[in-house]
């Protein structure tokens, strides 16, 4: 009896979800059972990064964990089965703006809307490799930082708006991922989809899209 | 001295108990040399300061023994001595001397003075004593002047100053107190200074002190400042410093050749064997002097020497060392070579000091064909050399592969398992080498691309003989000197092998470009180089940064893209292209496409390898990718020598892949198409693009027919898009100049389509499309196909517009194709319900050279037709014709002369021609250089001098005109002497005139001509004997000249025109009885008959004529 009153749930969230993403039911209802076999109910912290390492290939730290508090939309510190597909939608199947939304929520380090330059400087430290001659590889980070900004600021306050980095990526698609990487590369995205999509060949979501 | 003590010498360890001894080393040794040399001299440079007694006495186990010591100042017994002079207390003498264990004996010295007596004593062991000494005492400082003056690490002591002061104070109030009691007490203030614990004496010995610390600690520097310790840096650095001086030249260069045994380095930058590094050896070198045998040196960490040799069969060094140490390999050469140390020693050996010539290109001619190659020309090296390096390429190419394998990326597996065991390390395995394989890739330097041309390159000239190709990859790999840099680099790049690569060959404006902007350089020239900088250091995320921060700057600038390049930045960017990395592939082609359209970077490029990398881009999956790749290739490709590289590379088939798009797709409007679709059309874009740069190559258009590209094309001529029209049409028209692409063309029935696009809006496509109808039209079955399909009306409607006859291009590639379309009667008629006749007589003014060629050509054509005739006249055609006889191009020229002689056979257009003195116009092209003008005018005459009044008269009237014409009979030109006999057949219808070639000698020279095979010769030269025949005795001199036997062959031809020719001038001849003689015995009596019954009435009568000649001969010979 329990079982079926869940069975009924999950079908009722299954069939919320489909309008919302962009899986179809059958779809969603695979990536249930997959869920299922991954955790109980809910994927903690260390288990999600698990997976972004081993299926995504992700490995910058910083980033994992913003993609983690970002899927976790209602900030809990889990991820429940709803914000897993939600998340997975966007970054598997997601519109450009979509996209660039997400990608903004991960590099807002707190979370105020604003990409400030120390929030650029904290993700690009690492970026250089430090060469020999030099005592200070910061300097040059603080560089590209002050350049990027000065790219990506269209309304010229000193830091990066929601807007602008919008207005940014609509410019220049290769901007999507500025700072890190936080979505999946082609070939993983389609790897990943074939583990619980049909395998209808769907030309328009073939390789090349996903740079645009 | 206590520092040096503490931080210049050298001690042992400290073990349980004993404190640590001083090494014997040289550096110590000069040390205590020097602190026993001051002691000794202590005593009578500074006597003040020698009094000084020391806080506490320096004891030390002493060689010394009682009977060492002099009888005078010293209290001895057996086994102690003690001195007189006591320190501040009366039991403590200042130096005493006591037997402790067995035979030991202990000195305690509390001054300077008896210090110094002590070293006098010792004598030679004064070294030792002090060792001693020093070594029983390590802060002697401390010893001497109390704690407060102990020896610390840090330089600065502030309460050492403190201490002073007040040491300085107390003193002064002393002296001020003495001078007061100075008056009751005569006490000598020696001895309360001296009883006193510090005065200034003891801050002056301690300035003492402190100077002859900074004197050993100099010594110690100098000393270690003399040791060699090298690098892999330093040898590296010295090595390419000599393989710059080495040459073939003696007198020019110092050393023949020299270069590394081993290509491979390790980590570290040593490219000696592990098991050598272990022994300090970096690596190993083999130097070829003027003079001397080659010999083989070994560079170690300690210093250069030469070694035992090196077997270049087995391609192994014997390590042990067969000479002297030298500091480096400069001083060894020096020593070894006379001739090297000479050179070096010369003056001008700097001016003739020259860069090793990098990538430059050079011509082969080869026996089969015109190729030119790219090769590497580095002259300075022999062929052995070359020999011993082809013979090592295994060696060569095994350890390259080698280091190229550690590069790749690791597989990545799924597998929970694993992971599930090794968590955290296998994520930092992946991003380290990740990381580390990215870096590796796109920070390979330029003799990285050098290595695998010149690999490339001799496989595939093996078949050629040898190339002096694979010369010198280790001397071009180490070419870190780089004096073509002018401008101070603001920063200094790490490693050694970023000089900007092969700028031998740039256009010398260039070079002094360079030289005169040095110091206006814009920011952006720094900014550029910093981002490029950025490129070369970053991972992805920041290298993405960079290049889109790139972008933003004009790069089509010269000044942005020679900051690129000097700076290595092409060389990044075509790394990035190897990468995996789409978003910087993606990044890099977006610049590289831009800055490939500058010629010097092209060609830069090309030599750098480029094409390769980009070539490998063209097989990934990505659809955007290939779409760039295939536009920068288009750019690249328009550097002649980059074609038949593409080429050969295998990218035809790649770019023929990307025209691949379903019709659909082409056919819908832009709005109608998804993302992807609009990717595909651009692809096919930039593909057609990328093959009509190719196409201008001979071997390349026909690699890109037998690919199967011509159905492709034609499908796309389908398409809506002009952006892929323009491209499309142009390769169409470029391969169009050869007979097989015109077929193909013709065969997919492409003209539709071209004839359609005609009417487009565009005047590019326009141009391309006239132009492919221009070289198809050849072939006299696309003529009529194209008149067919109504390709005329929108031609002519082309040249009908005013606007677009300023545009050269166009209007030359329209008039071209209506010229040879022309050609076929049909399309005249059609041309002249055009009324085309009148817009090409319009056009004859006021256009470049080019199209008039196309003009008059179509006029000439048009000409032939009676109404065009009138037409052109009318319309005021034949004064510009005329007018265009005086210009000097010989195509132009072919054309006017036909288009006037055309004209001429009008009688109204004749006078008009006459009027203009177009006849003698006419006539001088006879005498020029080109044989299809001297033909084509020759034609052009017979209609003229047939038509004008007084023919005779103005043929007379041209000085010398009628002796050209007979010595142009001397031609070897089948087209001309036919011209010339048609019009001398005309000529001779005067008969003065045929008196005056006569006189010329034209008889002879005609009947030299009769053996002939030609046809259309036959006829005229037939034609012209028949008439020439009308002057005195030339039927007797053609007779004896020989004619007739060839003319009677001439009867079986199977051309009428030939045979009626030929017996009409058999007719002529007949009417000498000599030549019916010849006739009768060349048995042309039965063709004659036979002709008799020709249809021809000409030939009827002619025949008939010469047959009655010969009979009247035979009758009266029989009668008489």
């Amino acid at each position: 009896m329990a079982t079926t009153a869940a069975k009924k749930q999950e079908a009722k969230l299954a069939k919320n979800l489909a309008h919302k993403t962009h899986f179809t039911k059958q779809e969603i209802e695979t990536l249930m059972i997959n869920f299922k076999k991954m955790t109980m109910s809910k994927l903690e912290r260390t288990m999600f990064r698990e997976i972004l390492h081993n299926t995504f290939e992700m490995t910058d730290d910083i980033l994992m964990d913003r993609i983690f508090r970002t899927f976790d939309a209602d900030n809990d510190g889990i991820i429940d089965f709803g914000e897993w597909v939600t998340g997975l939608s966007i970054i598997l199947r997601g519109t450009q703006d979509e996209k660039i939304d997400f990608c903004f929520k991960v590099y807002d380090l707190t979370g105020d809307r604003i990409i400030t330059r120390e929030e650029m400087f904290h993700m690009l430290k690492n970026t250089m490799v430090r060469q020999l001659a030099e005592e200070d590889p910061d300097e040059g980070i603080k560089d590209l930082v002050d350049l990027t900004l000065k790219k990506m600021d269209y309304d010229r306050d000193g830091r990066l708006s929601a807007d602008d980095f919008k207005r940014s990526v609509q410019e220049e698609p290769l901007l999507l991922e500025a700072f890190g990487p936080c979505l999946p590369d082609d070939k993983v995205r389609e790897a990943f989809l074939a583990t619980f999509t049909q395998t209808k060949m769907d030309t328009s979501d073939s390789l090349g899209l996903s740079t645009l | 001295m206590g520092q040096t003590l503490i931080r210049a010498a050298k001690w042992t360890s400290a073990r349980e108990g004993d404190r640590g001894r001083l090494e014997f080393s040289p550096q110590n040794e000069t040390i205590l040399n020097l602190i026993s040399q001051m002691v000794e001299t202590f005593n009578t440079e500074f006597p003040q300061e020698s009094m000084v007694v020391f806080q506490s006495p320096l004891i030390w186990f002493t060689n010394l023994c009682p009977s060492d010591f002099p009888d005078v100042d010293y209290v001895k017994t057996e086994t102690t001595v003690e001195s007189e002079t006591r320190g501040r207390q009366a039991s403590a003498p200042l130096l005493q001397l006591s037997l402790t264990t067995a035979n030991k004996y202990t000195l305690k010295v509390s001054s300077f003075e008896y210090l110094s007596y002590v070293m006098k004593l010792a004598g030679h062991n004064k070294i030792k004593e002090t060792r001693a000494c020093l070594e029983a005492n390590p802060d002697p400082v401390a010893k001497i002047l109390g704690d407060a003056f102990a020896t610390v690490e840090k330089a600065e002591d502030k309460g050492l100053l403190r201490y002073v002061d007040m040491v300085i104070k107390e003193e002064a109030d002393r002296k001020l107190k003495l001078m007061e009691t100075e008056k009751e007490e005569k006490k000598s203030p020696q001895g309360n200074l001296v009883s006193a614990g510090l005065n200034s004496a003891s801050l002056r010995l301690f300035m003492l002190l402190q100077q002859l610390d900074i004197t050993l600690m100099k010594e110690t520097v100098k000393q270690m400042a003399g040791q060699v310790r090298l690098t892999p840096e330093s040898a590296s650095k010295e090595v390419a410093l000599l393989q710059s001086l080495c040459g073939p030249t003696k007198d020019k260069h110092a050393l023949q050749s020299l270069w590394y045994t081993s290509e491979y380095t390790s980590n570290n930058g040593c490219r000696a064997p592990l098991w050598r590094q272990v022994h300090g050896d970096i690596c190993y070198v083999v130097v070829k002097p003027f003079d001397d045998p080659p010999f083989c040196v070994t560079f170690t960490t300690a210093g250069v020497f030469q070694n035992k040799g090196y077997d270049i069969t087995s391609g192994s060094v014997e390590y042990e060392k067969d000479g002297e140490l030298y500091r480096d390999l400069t001083t060894l050469l020096k020593e070894k070579n006379l001739h090297f140390s000479e050179t070096v020693n010369k003056k001008d050996f700097a001016l003739n000091y020259q860069i090793p010539s990098t990538a430059v290109v050079v011509k082969f001619r080869h026996e089969e064909s015109d190729k030119i190659k790219i090769a590497e020309k580095f002259m300075n090296e022999k062929d052995e050399e070359n020999q011993f390096l082809l013979d090592n390429p295994d060696k060569r190419k095994k350890d390259h592969t080698s280091v190229c394998k550690e590069e790749k990326t690791p597989s990545y597996s799924q597998n929970e398992a694993r992971v599930k065991k090794a968590k955290n390390s296998g994520k930092k395995e992946k991003t380290t080498s990740k990381k580390n394989s990215y870096q590796k890739l796109k920070n390979r330097s330029e003799d990285h691309r050098k290595i695998s041309t010149t690999n490339e390159l001799s496989s595939s000239s093996g078949k050629k003989g040898s190339l002096s190709v694979t010369s010198k990859i280790s001397s071009s790999k180490t070419r870190s000197i780089s004096s073509k840099s002018p401008f101070p680099v603001k920063e200094q790049w790490s490693s050694s092998d970023e000089s900007s690569s092969s700028e031998d060959d740039e256009d010398a404006a260039e070079e002094t470009w360079k030289q005169s902007n040095i110091t206006d350089l814009p920011s952006e020239y720094w900014q550029i180089q910093k981002l490029v900088k950025y490129l070369k250091a970053g991972n992805p995320t920041a290298t993405v940064l960079a290049l889109c921060i790139l972008r933003d700057y004009d790069l089509t600038q010269e000044t942005s893209q020679l900051a690129i390049r000097e700076v290595g930045g092409l060389d990044v960017l075509l790394n990035l292209l190897e990468t995996n990395e789409v978003k910087c592939q993606i990044g890099a082609l977006k610049i590289l496409r831009e800055i490939a359209q500058s010629p010097a970077v092209r060609k830069s490029i090309v030599e750098l390898d480029g094409l390769k990398s980009m070539v490998s881009v063209l097989s990934d999956p990505n659809i955007q990718l290939r779409s760039l790749v295939a536009e920068t290739i288009a750019h690249v490709a328009r550097y002649r020598r980059a074609q038949n590289i593409v080429r050969r590379r295998g990218a035809i088939p790649y770019l023929i892949d990307l025209l691949d798009v379903p019709q659909l797709v082409l056919k819908s409007p832009e709005s109608e198409l998804s993302d992807y679709q609009k990717l595909c059309i651009k692809g096919a874009q930039t593909g057609a693009l990328a093959l009509w740069s190719l196409s201008h190559s001979k071997r390349n258009k026909k690699a890109i027919r037998t690919a199967g590209a011509v159905p492709l094309l034609g499908r796309l001529l389908k398409c809506q898009h002009q952006a892929v029209l323009i491209p499309v049409v142009g390769t169409l028209q470029e391969c169009a100049s050869r007979a097989s692409y015109r077929t193909a063309i013709k065969a997919e029935g492409m003209l539709d389509d071209i004839i359609h696009h005609l009417s487009s809006e565009n005047v590019d496509l326009q141009m391309h499309c006239a132009a492919a109808i221009y070289k198809c039209a050849e072939d006299s079955s696309v003529r009529e196909l194209v008149g067919r399909l109504e390709g005329l009306k929108p031609l002519v409607k082309l040249i009908s517009n005013t606007e677009l006859r300023d545009k050269r291009e166009l209007m030359s590639a329209v008039t071209g194709a209506i010229w040879k379309c022309a050609k076929s009667p049909g399309n005249i008629n059609e041309l002249k319900t055009l009324g085309g006749v009148e817009l090409l007589v319009d056009l004859l003014h006021n256009q470049p050279e080019e199209v008039l060629i196309k003009v008059v050509g179509a006029l000439s054509c048009c000409a032939e037709e009676a109404t065009c005739r009138v037409t052109i006249r009318k319309a005021g055609g034949i004064g510009p014709l005329v007018t265009l006889l005086t210009r000097t191009n010989q195509s132009l020229l072919v054309n006017v002369t036909k288009a006037v002689g055309a004209c001429a056979v009008d009688h109204e257009g004749m006078s008009i021609i006459d009027s203009l003195d177009g006849v003698r116009l006419l006539w001088s092209q006879l005498k020029s250089s080109s044989p299809e003008v001297q033909a084509s005018a020759a034609w052009g005459l017979c209609p003229c001098i047939q038509n004008t009044k007084d023919a005779g008269e103005m043929v007379r009237s041209f000085v010398g005109g009628l002796e050209l014409i007979v010595s142009l009979l001397k031609s070897q030109h089948k087209e001309v002497l036919s011209g010339v006999c048609a019009a001398i057949s005309c000529i001779a219808q005067d008969e003065e005139n045929l008196a005056v070639i006569t006189d010329h000698g034209v008889v002879p020279v005609l009947a030299q001509l009769a053996y002939t095979n030609d046809s259309k010769l036959r006829r005229y030269l037939a034609e012209a004997i028949c008439r020439c025949c009308a002057w005195g005795s030339n039927r007797a001199d053609f007779g004896d000249a020989g004619v007739v036997a060839p003319l009677v062959s001439y009867l079986k031809s199977n051309k009428e025109q030939v045979r009626q020719a030929a017996i009409c001038a058999l007719h002529q001849l007949s009417y000498e009885p000599s030549n019916c003689v010849t006739m009768h015995a060349t048995n042309a009596v039965p063709h004659l008959l036979r002709l008799l019954g020709s249809v021809n009435e000409v030939i009827q009568e002619a025949a008939a004529g010469c047959l009655g000649n010969i009979r009247q001969l035979a009758m009266a010979s029989e009668t008489s």
